[in-house]
Protein backbone atom coordinates (compact mmCIF):
# COMPACT_ATOMS: atom_id res chain seq x y z
CA UNK A 1 0.00 0.00 0.00
CA UNK A 2 1.22 3.81 -0.48
CA UNK A 3 1.86 5.65 2.18
CA UNK A 4 -1.14 8.37 0.20
CA UNK A 5 -3.12 4.82 1.24
CA UNK A 6 -1.99 4.42 5.02
CA UNK A 7 -3.11 8.08 5.54
CA UNK A 8 -6.10 7.63 3.94
CA UNK A 9 -7.06 4.81 6.15
CA UNK A 10 -6.07 6.68 9.21
CA UNK A 11 -8.06 9.85 8.35
CA UNK A 12 -11.01 7.66 7.25
CA UNK A 13 -10.89 5.76 10.59
CA UNK A 14 -10.72 8.88 12.74
CA UNK A 15 -13.22 10.13 10.62
CA UNK A 16 -15.88 7.44 11.35
CA UNK A 17 -14.83 6.81 14.76
CA UNK A 18 -15.43 10.37 15.65
CA UNK A 19 -18.93 11.94 17.22
CA UNK A 20 -18.68 14.96 14.80
CA UNK A 21 -19.04 12.91 11.58
CA UNK A 22 -22.21 11.46 12.94
CA UNK A 23 -23.71 14.57 13.72
CA UNK A 24 -22.73 16.38 10.75
CA UNK A 25 -24.10 13.91 8.62
CA UNK A 26 -26.98 14.12 10.30
CA UNK A 27 -27.55 17.72 10.32
CA UNK A 28 -26.84 17.14 6.30
CA UNK A 29 -29.24 15.06 6.06
CA UNK A 30 -32.06 16.69 8.19
CA UNK A 31 -30.92 20.06 5.96
CA UNK A 32 -31.21 18.04 2.72
CA UNK A 33 -34.16 16.47 3.22
CA UNK A 34 -36.11 19.83 4.49
CA UNK A 35 -35.26 21.66 1.46
CA UNK A 36 -36.89 18.43 -0.62
CA UNK A 37 -39.76 17.90 1.20
CA UNK A 38 -40.13 22.36 1.31
CA UNK A 39 -39.52 22.14 -2.79
CA UNK A 40 -42.17 18.78 -2.95
CA UNK A 41 -45.06 21.12 -0.90
CA UNK A 42 -44.29 24.30 -3.14
CA UNK A 43 -45.00 22.25 -5.91
CA UNK A 44 -42.07 23.50 -7.66
CA UNK A 45 -41.92 20.36 -10.21
CA UNK A 46 -44.38 18.26 -11.15
CA UNK A 47 -43.64 14.91 -10.07
CA UNK A 48 -41.35 13.83 -12.86
CA UNK A 49 -38.50 16.72 -11.68
CA UNK A 50 -38.26 14.37 -8.25
CA UNK A 51 -35.04 13.61 -9.08
CA UNK A 52 -33.97 17.36 -10.24
CA UNK A 53 -35.65 18.84 -7.29
CA UNK A 54 -33.57 15.94 -5.07
CA UNK A 55 -30.48 16.98 -6.46
CA UNK A 56 -31.04 20.73 -6.48
CA UNK A 57 -31.91 20.43 -2.92
CA UNK A 58 -28.60 18.30 -1.88
CA UNK A 59 -26.34 20.83 -4.19
CA UNK A 60 -26.87 23.58 -1.41
CA UNK A 61 -25.86 21.71 1.77
CA UNK A 62 -22.90 19.92 -0.04
CA UNK A 63 -20.77 23.47 0.92
CA UNK A 64 -21.46 22.65 4.51
CA UNK A 65 -21.37 19.45 4.73
CA UNK A 66 -17.39 19.31 2.86
CA UNK A 67 -16.69 22.61 5.04
CA UNK A 68 -17.05 20.57 8.21
CA UNK A 69 -15.97 17.39 7.11
CA UNK A 70 -12.49 19.22 6.07
CA UNK A 71 -12.29 21.78 8.91
CA UNK A 72 -9.99 19.78 10.65
CA UNK A 73 -8.00 18.24 7.81
CA UNK A 74 -4.63 20.11 8.42
CA UNK A 75 -5.87 22.62 10.63
CA UNK A 76 -6.35 20.07 13.56
CA UNK A 77 -2.69 18.53 12.69
CA UNK A 78 -1.22 22.53 12.55
CA UNK A 79 -2.64 22.88 16.32
CA UNK A 80 -0.77 19.98 17.99
CA UNK A 81 1.64 19.67 15.68
CA UNK A 82 1.70 16.52 14.05
CA UNK A 83 2.21 18.12 10.78
CA UNK A 84 6.07 18.14 11.67
CA UNK A 85 5.84 13.92 12.29
CA UNK A 86 3.98 13.59 9.22
CA UNK A 87 6.31 16.07 6.53
CA UNK A 88 9.30 14.06 8.20
CA UNK A 89 7.96 10.59 7.25
CA UNK A 90 8.67 9.11 3.79
CA UNK A 91 5.98 10.42 2.62
CA UNK A 92 5.96 13.20 -0.43
CA UNK A 93 3.80 16.40 0.14
CA UNK A 94 1.39 15.71 -2.97
CA UNK A 95 1.01 12.47 -1.40
CA UNK A 96 -0.14 13.85 1.63
CA UNK A 97 -2.18 16.06 0.51
CA UNK A 98 -3.86 13.29 -1.75
CA UNK A 99 -4.63 11.10 1.27
CA UNK A 100 -6.33 13.56 3.35
CA UNK A 101 -8.51 14.64 0.23
CA UNK A 102 -9.52 11.26 -0.62
CA UNK A 103 -10.65 10.38 3.06
CA UNK A 104 -12.74 14.07 2.99
CA UNK A 105 -14.17 12.87 -0.10
CA UNK A 106 -15.43 9.68 1.49
CA UNK A 107 -16.55 11.04 4.48
CA UNK A 108 -18.49 13.61 1.96
CA UNK A 109 -19.91 10.84 -0.17
CA UNK A 110 -21.17 9.29 2.71
CA UNK A 111 -23.43 11.20 3.40
CA UNK A 112 -24.15 12.24 0.15
CA UNK A 113 -25.19 8.40 -0.40
CA UNK A 114 -27.13 8.28 2.20
CA UNK A 115 -29.25 11.58 1.71
CA UNK A 116 -29.95 9.69 -2.22
CA UNK A 117 -31.73 7.21 -0.29
CA UNK A 118 -34.55 9.74 -0.05
CA UNK A 119 -35.42 9.43 -3.51
CA UNK A 120 -34.30 6.01 -4.33
CA UNK A 121 -36.24 4.16 -1.08
CA UNK A 122 -37.91 6.65 1.08
CA UNK A 123 -40.34 8.85 -0.98
CA UNK A 124 -41.09 5.57 -3.02
CA UNK A 125 -41.85 3.83 0.28
CA UNK A 126 -43.73 6.60 1.95
CA UNK A 127 -45.41 8.20 -1.45
CA UNK A 128 -46.16 5.55 -3.93
CA UNK A 129 -47.88 7.46 -6.74
CA UNK A 130 -44.07 9.33 -6.98
CA UNK A 131 -42.45 6.34 -7.33
CA UNK A 132 -43.26 6.40 -11.37
CA UNK A 133 -41.57 9.64 -11.41
CA UNK A 134 -38.77 8.44 -9.71
CA UNK A 135 -36.25 7.26 -12.60
CA UNK A 136 -33.16 5.75 -12.22
CA UNK A 137 -30.68 7.07 -15.09
CA UNK A 138 -31.33 10.99 -13.85
CA UNK A 139 -31.09 10.10 -10.26
CA UNK A 140 -27.33 8.74 -11.35
CA UNK A 141 -26.62 11.42 -13.62
CA UNK A 142 -27.88 14.01 -10.93
CA UNK A 143 -25.72 12.21 -8.18
CA UNK A 144 -22.46 12.25 -10.81
CA UNK A 145 -22.84 15.59 -10.96
CA UNK A 146 -22.93 16.53 -7.81
CA UNK A 147 -20.01 13.88 -6.88
CA UNK A 148 -18.01 16.15 -9.32
CA UNK A 149 -19.25 19.52 -6.98
CA UNK A 150 -18.24 17.46 -3.85
CA UNK A 151 -14.89 17.17 -5.21
CA UNK A 152 -14.32 21.05 -5.75
CA UNK A 153 -15.93 22.00 -1.95
CA UNK A 154 -13.51 19.04 -0.51
CA UNK A 155 -10.70 20.12 -2.42
CA UNK A 156 -11.54 24.25 -1.30
CA UNK A 157 -11.69 23.22 2.45
CA UNK A 158 -8.72 21.11 2.37
CA UNK A 159 -7.08 24.05 1.24
CA UNK A 160 -8.29 26.28 4.03
CA UNK A 161 -7.92 23.65 6.30
CA UNK A 162 -3.89 24.14 6.23
CA UNK A 163 -4.19 28.40 5.51
CA UNK A 164 -5.93 28.42 8.95
CA UNK A 165 -5.16 26.93 12.25
CA UNK A 166 -8.36 27.96 13.70
CA UNK A 167 -10.70 24.96 12.21
CA UNK A 168 -13.61 28.01 12.50
CA UNK A 169 -12.10 29.93 10.50
CA UNK A 170 -10.75 27.39 7.69
CA UNK A 171 -14.83 26.58 7.62
CA UNK A 172 -16.17 29.59 7.54
CA UNK A 173 -13.29 30.75 4.44
CA UNK A 174 -14.82 27.23 2.58
CA UNK A 175 -18.45 28.35 2.86
CA UNK A 176 -17.13 31.74 1.65
CA UNK A 177 -15.78 30.29 -1.26
CA UNK A 178 -18.25 27.83 -1.98
CA UNK A 179 -20.96 29.27 -1.54
CA UNK A 180 -21.09 33.02 -0.66
CA UNK A 181 -19.14 34.17 -3.89
CA UNK A 182 -20.77 31.95 -6.67
CA UNK A 183 -24.32 33.46 -5.19
CA UNK A 184 -22.42 36.90 -5.17
CA UNK A 185 -21.57 36.62 -8.70
CA UNK A 186 -24.77 34.89 -9.88
CA UNK A 187 -26.43 38.35 -8.17
CA UNK A 188 -24.28 40.93 -9.68
CA UNK A 189 -24.73 39.04 -13.43
CA UNK A 190 -28.50 39.09 -12.34
CA UNK A 191 -28.26 42.57 -11.83
CA UNK A 192 -26.20 43.43 -14.84
CA UNK A 193 -27.91 41.39 -17.58
CA UNK A 194 -31.75 41.95 -17.66
CA UNK A 195 -32.16 38.50 -19.54
CA UNK A 196 -29.84 36.60 -17.36
CA UNK A 197 -32.37 37.14 -14.43
CA UNK A 198 -34.95 35.64 -16.26
CA UNK A 199 -32.72 32.45 -15.29
CA UNK A 200 -32.79 30.76 -11.96
CA UNK A 201 -31.33 33.30 -9.69
CA UNK A 202 -29.55 31.41 -6.72
CA UNK A 203 -27.02 28.56 -6.49
CA UNK A 204 -25.58 28.07 -9.77
CA UNK A 205 -24.56 24.69 -8.85
CA UNK A 206 -27.87 23.57 -7.07
CA UNK A 207 -29.12 24.82 -10.69
CA UNK A 208 -26.35 22.52 -12.48
CA UNK A 209 -27.40 19.43 -10.19
CA UNK A 210 -31.07 19.83 -11.34
CA UNK A 211 -30.31 20.38 -14.32
CA UNK A 212 -28.41 17.09 -14.52
CA UNK A 213 -31.08 15.35 -12.83
CA UNK A 214 -33.40 16.12 -15.98
CA UNK A 215 -31.57 14.70 -18.07
CA UNK A 216 -29.64 17.97 -19.29
CA UNK A 217 -26.38 16.50 -18.26
CA UNK A 218 -23.63 18.81 -20.02
CA UNK A 219 -19.59 18.00 -19.74
CA UNK A 220 -17.84 21.02 -19.58
CA UNK A 221 -19.13 21.93 -15.72
CA UNK A 222 -17.79 18.64 -15.23
CA UNK A 223 -14.52 19.42 -16.89
CA UNK A 224 -14.53 22.92 -14.90
CA UNK A 225 -15.48 21.54 -11.69
CA UNK A 226 -12.82 18.94 -12.15
CA UNK A 227 -10.26 20.81 -13.25
CA UNK A 228 -11.21 23.47 -10.29
CA UNK A 229 -10.95 20.96 -7.93
CA UNK A 230 -7.39 19.76 -9.68
CA UNK A 231 -6.01 23.37 -9.19
CA UNK A 232 -6.98 23.72 -5.48
CA UNK A 233 -4.80 20.75 -4.74
CA UNK A 234 -1.87 21.81 -6.45
CA UNK A 235 -2.24 25.12 -5.03
CA UNK A 236 -2.28 23.29 -1.30
CA UNK A 237 0.39 20.93 -2.05
CA UNK A 238 2.45 24.24 -3.15
CA UNK A 239 1.45 25.66 0.37
CA UNK A 240 2.42 22.82 2.55
CA UNK A 241 6.00 22.90 0.41
CA UNK A 242 6.41 26.99 1.69
CA UNK A 243 5.15 26.09 4.93
CA UNK A 244 7.51 23.87 5.89
CA UNK A 245 10.27 26.70 4.53
CA UNK A 246 8.40 28.95 6.63
CA UNK A 247 7.44 27.21 10.10
CA UNK A 248 9.26 28.57 12.80
CA UNK B 1 31.68 10.76 6.76
CA UNK B 2 28.22 10.12 6.97
CA UNK B 3 26.18 12.90 8.63
CA UNK B 4 27.61 16.30 7.39
CA UNK B 5 25.95 20.01 8.53
CA UNK B 6 27.70 22.71 6.48
CA UNK B 7 28.04 26.47 7.31
CA UNK B 8 24.26 26.61 7.90
CA UNK B 9 22.01 29.77 8.76
CA UNK B 10 18.68 30.53 9.13
CA UNK B 11 16.85 33.38 10.11
CA UNK B 12 13.47 34.49 11.53
CA UNK B 13 12.80 37.79 10.67
CA UNK B 14 15.53 39.73 11.80
CA UNK B 15 16.33 37.44 14.13
CA UNK B 16 19.41 35.05 13.58
CA UNK B 17 18.86 31.45 15.01
CA UNK B 18 21.19 29.58 13.25
CA UNK B 19 24.30 31.53 12.54
CA UNK B 20 27.28 29.30 10.38
CA UNK B 21 27.18 26.05 12.32
CA UNK B 22 28.58 23.18 11.26
CA UNK B 23 29.76 19.96 12.13
CA UNK B 24 29.89 16.37 11.33
CA UNK B 25 28.53 13.09 12.61
CA UNK B 26 30.25 9.89 11.34
CA UNK B 27 27.82 6.35 12.60
CA UNK B 28 28.35 5.06 16.00
CA UNK B 29 28.47 8.59 17.46
CA UNK B 30 26.12 9.87 19.63
CA UNK B 31 26.14 13.61 19.43
CA UNK B 32 24.50 16.00 22.80
CA UNK B 33 23.75 19.48 21.51
CA UNK B 34 23.47 21.85 25.00
CA UNK B 35 22.70 25.04 25.22
CA UNK B 36 20.45 27.43 26.68
CA UNK B 37 16.46 28.19 26.09
CA UNK B 38 16.51 29.82 22.90
CA UNK B 39 19.68 29.16 21.76
CA UNK B 40 18.93 27.48 18.45
CA UNK B 41 18.93 23.77 19.37
CA UNK B 42 15.20 23.00 18.40
CA UNK B 43 15.38 25.05 15.29
CA UNK B 44 19.02 22.93 13.98
CA UNK B 45 17.41 19.78 14.93
CA UNK B 46 13.84 20.80 11.95
CA UNK B 47 16.87 21.96 9.60
CA UNK B 48 18.81 18.70 10.19
CA UNK B 49 15.15 16.49 9.83
CA UNK B 50 15.12 18.61 6.45
CA UNK B 51 11.82 19.90 8.01
CA UNK B 52 13.22 23.35 7.83
CA UNK B 53 15.28 24.89 4.90
CA UNK B 54 18.39 27.14 5.73
CA UNK B 55 19.18 30.04 3.98
CA UNK B 56 22.10 29.35 3.16
CA UNK B 57 24.67 26.22 3.95
CA UNK B 58 23.70 22.01 4.03
CA UNK B 59 23.32 18.90 5.09
CA UNK B 60 25.05 16.20 3.57
CA UNK B 61 24.16 12.32 3.97
CA UNK B 62 26.88 10.29 2.39
CA UNK B 63 27.61 12.80 0.44
CA UNK B 64 24.42 14.19 -1.27
CA UNK B 65 21.98 17.31 0.22
CA UNK B 66 19.57 15.87 2.13
CA UNK B 67 16.99 18.60 0.51
CA UNK B 68 18.09 17.33 -2.56
CA UNK B 69 15.49 14.20 -1.88
CA UNK B 70 13.96 14.38 1.32
CA UNK B 71 11.64 11.96 0.66
CA UNK B 72 14.57 9.30 0.68
CA UNK B 73 16.49 10.82 3.55
CA UNK B 74 12.98 10.54 5.82
CA UNK B 75 13.34 6.97 4.80
CA UNK B 76 16.16 6.82 6.92
CA UNK B 77 15.73 9.44 9.35
CA UNK B 78 14.47 8.50 13.14
CA UNK B 79 13.20 12.11 14.06
CA UNK B 80 11.33 12.91 17.87
CA UNK B 81 10.12 16.44 17.52
CA UNK B 82 10.49 18.67 21.10
CA UNK B 83 7.19 18.68 21.32
CA UNK B 84 6.68 15.00 20.74
CA UNK B 85 3.50 15.54 18.78
CA UNK B 86 1.31 12.38 18.44
CA UNK B 87 -2.87 11.48 17.61
CA UNK B 88 -4.14 11.70 20.70
CA UNK B 89 -7.17 9.60 19.66
CA UNK B 90 -5.67 6.71 18.65
CA UNK B 91 -4.46 3.55 20.97
CA UNK B 92 -0.54 3.42 20.95
CA UNK B 93 -0.08 -0.19 19.02
CA UNK B 94 -2.66 1.18 16.28
CA UNK B 95 -0.24 4.74 16.12
CA UNK B 96 2.91 2.72 16.34
CA UNK B 97 1.56 0.53 13.30
CA UNK B 98 0.24 3.23 11.16
CA UNK B 99 3.84 4.95 11.95
CA UNK B 100 5.68 1.79 10.70
CA UNK B 101 3.20 1.25 7.25
CA UNK B 102 4.04 5.31 6.49
CA UNK B 103 7.07 4.53 6.87
CA UNK B 104 7.25 1.78 3.93
CA UNK B 105 7.22 -1.20 6.37
CA UNK B 106 5.12 -4.17 5.31
CA UNK B 107 2.74 -5.39 7.55
CA UNK B 108 3.92 -8.42 9.12
CA UNK B 109 7.30 -6.44 9.40
CA UNK B 110 5.66 -3.64 10.75
CA UNK B 111 3.63 -5.86 13.70
CA UNK B 112 7.15 -7.64 14.66
CA UNK B 113 8.33 -3.87 14.87
CA UNK B 114 5.95 -2.32 16.86
CA UNK B 115 6.51 -5.45 19.55
CA UNK B 116 10.07 -4.59 19.47
CA UNK B 117 10.08 -0.94 19.93
CA UNK B 118 7.20 -1.27 22.51
CA UNK B 119 8.94 -3.47 24.40
CA UNK B 120 12.63 -1.76 23.87
CA UNK B 121 10.74 1.70 25.18
CA UNK B 122 8.88 0.23 27.73
CA UNK B 123 5.67 0.18 26.19
CA UNK B 124 4.14 -3.45 27.03
CA UNK B 125 1.72 -2.14 29.50
CA UNK B 126 0.03 0.72 27.96
CA UNK B 127 0.11 -0.72 24.51
CA UNK B 128 -3.91 -0.58 24.32
CA UNK B 129 -4.75 2.26 25.84
CA UNK B 130 -5.18 6.00 23.92
CA UNK B 131 -2.06 8.40 23.49
CA UNK B 132 -4.26 11.04 24.62
CA UNK B 133 -4.53 9.23 28.11
CA UNK B 134 -0.91 8.28 28.59
CA UNK B 135 1.48 10.83 31.12
CA UNK B 136 3.55 13.42 29.25
CA UNK B 137 7.07 10.70 30.55
CA UNK B 138 4.69 7.87 28.69
CA UNK B 139 4.22 9.97 25.35
CA UNK B 140 8.01 10.84 25.12
CA UNK B 141 8.49 7.13 25.08
CA UNK B 142 5.92 6.57 22.43
CA UNK B 143 7.47 9.46 20.51
CA UNK B 144 11.01 7.75 20.58
CA UNK B 145 9.42 4.26 19.66
CA UNK B 146 7.95 5.92 16.38
CA UNK B 147 11.73 7.28 15.85
CA UNK B 148 12.96 4.10 15.76
CA UNK B 149 10.60 1.92 14.67
CA UNK B 150 11.90 1.68 11.26
CA UNK B 151 15.68 1.43 12.15
CA UNK B 152 16.32 4.40 11.32
CA UNK B 153 20.49 5.30 9.91
CA UNK B 154 20.26 9.09 11.24
CA UNK B 155 18.09 9.38 14.60
CA UNK B 156 17.33 13.08 16.17
CA UNK B 157 16.14 13.46 19.19
CA UNK B 158 14.88 16.45 20.25
CA UNK B 159 14.57 16.65 24.15
CA UNK B 160 14.25 13.11 24.68
CA UNK B 161 14.83 12.42 28.54
CA UNK B 162 12.18 15.67 29.02
CA UNK B 163 9.66 14.91 32.00
CA UNK B 164 10.60 11.39 32.08
CA UNK B 165 11.94 9.98 35.46
CA UNK B 166 15.22 8.71 36.56
CA UNK B 167 14.71 5.03 35.75
CA UNK B 168 12.82 6.16 32.56
CA UNK B 169 15.13 8.16 31.67
CA UNK B 170 18.18 5.46 32.15
CA UNK B 171 16.50 2.76 30.61
CA UNK B 172 15.94 5.36 27.07
CA UNK B 173 19.37 6.34 27.09
CA UNK B 174 20.55 2.60 27.40
CA UNK B 175 17.59 2.33 24.11
CA UNK B 176 19.52 4.86 22.41
CA UNK B 177 22.85 3.77 23.08
CA UNK B 178 21.96 0.69 21.39
CA UNK B 179 20.82 1.98 18.43
CA UNK B 180 23.99 4.16 18.21
CA UNK B 181 25.89 0.91 17.04
CA UNK B 182 24.06 1.11 13.28
CA UNK B 183 22.83 4.86 13.55
CA UNK B 184 24.55 8.59 13.74
CA UNK B 185 22.57 9.88 16.75
CA UNK B 186 22.09 13.85 17.80
CA UNK B 187 20.36 14.30 20.69
CA UNK B 188 19.62 17.97 22.46
CA UNK B 189 18.52 18.23 26.49
CA UNK B 190 19.64 19.84 29.45
CA UNK B 191 20.62 17.45 31.37
CA UNK B 192 24.13 17.48 31.18
CA UNK B 193 25.03 14.61 33.67
CA UNK B 194 22.93 12.56 31.95
CA UNK B 195 23.76 12.58 28.43
CA UNK B 196 27.27 12.20 29.54
CA UNK B 197 26.57 8.97 30.05
CA UNK B 198 25.70 8.02 26.39
CA UNK B 199 27.26 10.91 24.42
CA UNK B 200 30.16 10.71 22.64
CA UNK B 201 30.66 14.00 21.69
CA UNK B 202 29.02 17.16 23.05
CA UNK B 203 28.49 20.51 20.77
CA UNK B 204 27.41 23.73 22.64
CA UNK B 205 25.10 26.22 21.23
CA UNK B 206 24.74 30.08 22.25
CA UNK B 207 22.73 32.00 20.08
CA UNK B 208 22.98 30.21 17.07
CA UNK B 209 26.41 29.88 17.00
CA UNK B 210 28.45 27.01 17.86
CA UNK B 211 30.77 28.07 20.73
CA UNK B 212 31.92 24.59 21.91
CA UNK B 213 32.75 21.06 20.78
CA UNK B 214 34.05 18.39 23.52
CA UNK B 215 34.92 14.19 23.62
CA UNK B 216 33.52 13.28 26.36
CA UNK B 217 36.86 11.63 26.41
CA UNK B 218 39.05 14.69 26.52
CA UNK B 219 38.92 14.43 30.41
CA UNK B 220 37.13 12.37 32.92
CA UNK B 221 32.81 12.59 33.47
CA UNK B 222 32.52 15.28 36.25
CA UNK B 223 35.46 17.78 34.78
CA UNK B 224 33.29 17.21 31.15
CA UNK B 225 30.17 18.04 32.50
CA UNK B 226 31.21 20.95 34.35
CA UNK B 227 33.46 22.55 31.63
CA UNK B 228 29.83 22.03 29.62
CA UNK B 229 27.19 23.36 31.90
CA UNK B 230 29.75 26.57 32.48
CA UNK B 231 29.83 26.52 29.07
CA UNK B 232 26.14 26.67 28.27
CA UNK B 233 25.99 29.11 31.11
CA UNK B 234 28.31 31.66 29.16
CA UNK B 235 31.02 31.23 32.16
CA UNK B 236 33.47 29.64 29.64
CA UNK B 237 34.42 32.37 27.13
CA UNK B 238 38.03 31.28 26.12
CA UNK B 239 36.61 28.38 23.85
CA UNK B 240 34.30 30.88 21.70
CA UNK B 241 36.99 31.46 19.67
CA UNK B 242 37.38 27.97 18.91
CA UNK B 243 34.06 27.02 17.61
CA UNK B 244 33.24 30.70 15.80
CA UNK B 245 35.93 29.47 13.24
CA UNK B 246 33.73 27.04 12.17
CA UNK B 247 34.00 23.27 10.95
CA UNK B 248 34.09 21.53 14.78
CA UNK B 249 34.38 18.26 13.54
Amino acid sequence: MTAAGVLFQRESRAAFASVAFYVQTAAFLAASGWSLVDALRRGDGGFVLVPALWAGSVAFWLPFLSALSTMRSFSAERASGTLETLLTAPISESQVVSGKFQSAFLVGLSGLLLAGLAPMVLLPWLTPRLAAGIATGPLIAGLVTLMVQLALWTAVGIFFSLAWEQQAAAAACSLFVCLVVPLAVEAVAAAWFPGFSLAVVGFPAAGWAADAASGLMALAPVVCYGLAAWGFLFLTTLLLEARQIRTG
Amino acid sequence: MLFEVRQIVRRFGRRTALDGVSFDVAPGEVVGVLGANGAGKTTLMRVLAAYLQPESGDVMFDGRSVFADKVGYYGILGYLPERCPLYDEMRVGDYLSFRGRLRGLGRRRTARRVKDVTAACGLNEVVRRPVGALSAGLRRRVGLADAIIAQPKVLLLDDPFAGLDLAHAHAIRQTVATLSVRSAVILTGHDVAGMAEICTRFLVLREGRLITARRATDCDTSALVQSLSRAVAGLDTDEVSVAAQGGVG
